[in-house]
């Protein structure tokens, strides 16, 4: 860091007064609590508490899924967290409706369910699908007619997108050894279990079937029996139940 | 500028009245070693009940919670529920004292608030914890919502007999088909949710 820099960030002479009123006690704070209309949360000081185990939650696949912020579900009209969901993207420039298998803020966007035979049943036009908004807005100024869409084969693009980011984030993480919290993937199209929690030495431990479903993924997407490993790895695992999801109901 | 106001039993910030007494939600563990089923449920339900000011300021969210709980310790088949998700073939389920020991902790986790946590786990836990308890909540009101003018068709479907978890029935309308699925998946991975942590949400 030059020294002129270091001059300006971290001065000693200069004292910052951050403006904080020091604490109040009073005895006619009695039962100040109850009206203050703050909203109330129980202190926790580690030190007093009669140990609760941690949960762990941020390395459970279901915890990460219903934990996302709920989102507005077109055909249902209900809400429902937005990673069971499928979010439709409209692209402004070219007016192309496409689902996407990787979520983001940008663009247009509005949530369907995730399952290929309701919508092949319900979705039968861009309009169904799009943000409602866009078309009442007079800053867009969108008509119905100009969204394009690939009516025959979104769904089928969609899988295939979906596939392919499952393999692209494949090669970045592979490991075969299990360990207590992992969740084991395998190929095996006698189980027609999709998903199965099983006991191993250390525990319980999710297991997911990806041969059951022989029919639709083909075989290169997972070799064989592996492990993948929950901490660094829950995006992927998320992207595999996704795909469990969206093909088996 | 902020500042803080001491009372006896309390602390409040700019954003939150921080309770310092946390013994009455806590089960004593005389209760948990050696209490009756029934004296334990009683006491278990007693505390569930006693959080419910800490979930919400909100009368809606606050009765929400207040019918779940009611709920699931009266009325719910947990055990049909599961068998529905897991299968007939499923592991046997955790003890159900352990169960409701977990949840009330996860619950009280939700709740909590901590100024230095002991790690990072904690740190997660308390927020995936509360936005949990809050996607729970707005479902169950989401499930209700329509109840009324269904003639009550929506309780017994989605809370009584499951039967947006059982496949098959093709003759229902395209939108009830579509709300059976949301629901269904939310469901589903509560319950293997429960499984993996131990819990009885």
């Amino acid at each position: 860091m030059k020294p002129w820099r270091s001059l300006l960030i971290k001065n000693d002479k200069v004292n910052r007064i951050m403006p904080h009123l020091p604490d109040k006690t009073s005895p006619l704070f009695t039962q100040f609590e109850r009206w203050s209309g703050k909203k109330k949360r129980l202190y926790i000081t580690n030190n007093s508490e009669p140990g609760t185990n941690p949960f762990h939650l941020s390395q459970n696949l279901f915890a990460n899924l219903v934990a996302s912020p709920m989102r507005h579900e077109r055909f249902s009209k209900t809400k429902s967290p937005k990673l069971l969901l499928i979010q439709s993207k409209i692209d402004m420039k070219s007016k192309q409706l496409k689902l996407c298998s990787i979520q983001s803020r940008t663009g247009k966007n509005s949530y369907v369910l995730n399952s290929e035979k309701v919508l092949e049943k319900m979705a039968k036009s861009p309009m169904v699908l799009s943000p409602l908004h866009l078309y009442s807005s007079k800053i867009t100024n969108l008509n119905p007619s100009d969204i394009a869409m690939d009516k025959q084969s979104f769904l089928e693009n969609y899988r295939i997108e979906l596939i392919n980011s499952i393999k692209q984030a494949y090669k970045n993480h592979l490991k075969n050894e299990a360990k207590e919290g992992d969740i084991g993937v395998i190929y095996d199209e006698s189980n027609p279990k999709i998903m199965e929690i099983i006991n191993i030495l250390k525990g319980r431990q999710l297991q997911i079937n990806l041969g059951a479903l022989k029919e639709s993924i083909g075989e290169e997407v997972v070799p064989s029996k592996h492990f993948l490993d929950s901490k660094t790895d829950m995006d992927l695992v998320i992207l595999v139940y996704k795909l469990l999801n969206f093909l088996k109901n | 500028m902020s500042g803080t106001i001491r009372t006896a039993n309390a602390i409040i910030t700019d954003s939150y009245a921080l309770i310092k007494s946390t013994e009455r939600f806590f089960l004593p563990q005389t209760m948990i070693v050696n209490g009756g089923t029934s004296k334990f449920l009683r006491a278990s339900y007693r505390r569930f009940m006693r959080l419910a000011p800490f979930v919400s300021q909100r009368a809606m969210v606050r009765s929400t919670y207040v019918d779940y709980i009611r709920y699931k310790y009266k009325i719910e088949d947990y055990d049909m529920k599961r068998r529905l998700v897991l299968g007939d073939t499923a592991l046997p389920r955790a003890p159900l004292r352990q169960q409701i020991l977990n949840t009330l902790n996860f619950i009280i986790t939700a709740v909590s608030y901590t100024e230095k946590p002991k790690d990072k786990v904690q740190k997660t836990d308390i927020i995936l914890a509360r936005k949990i308890l809050k996607n729970l909540l707005t479902m169950e009101y989401e499930k209700m919502k329509k109840n009324k003018v269904s003639d009550g068709k929506d309780y017994i479907n989605f809370k009584l007999k499951f039967n947006h978890l059982t496949p098959g029935s093709q003759k229902i309308k395209p939108i009830s088909l579509a709300r059976n699925k949301v629901i269904k998946d939310f469901d589903s991975c509560i319950v293997y949710l429960n499984e993996t942590v131990g819990l009885r949400l």
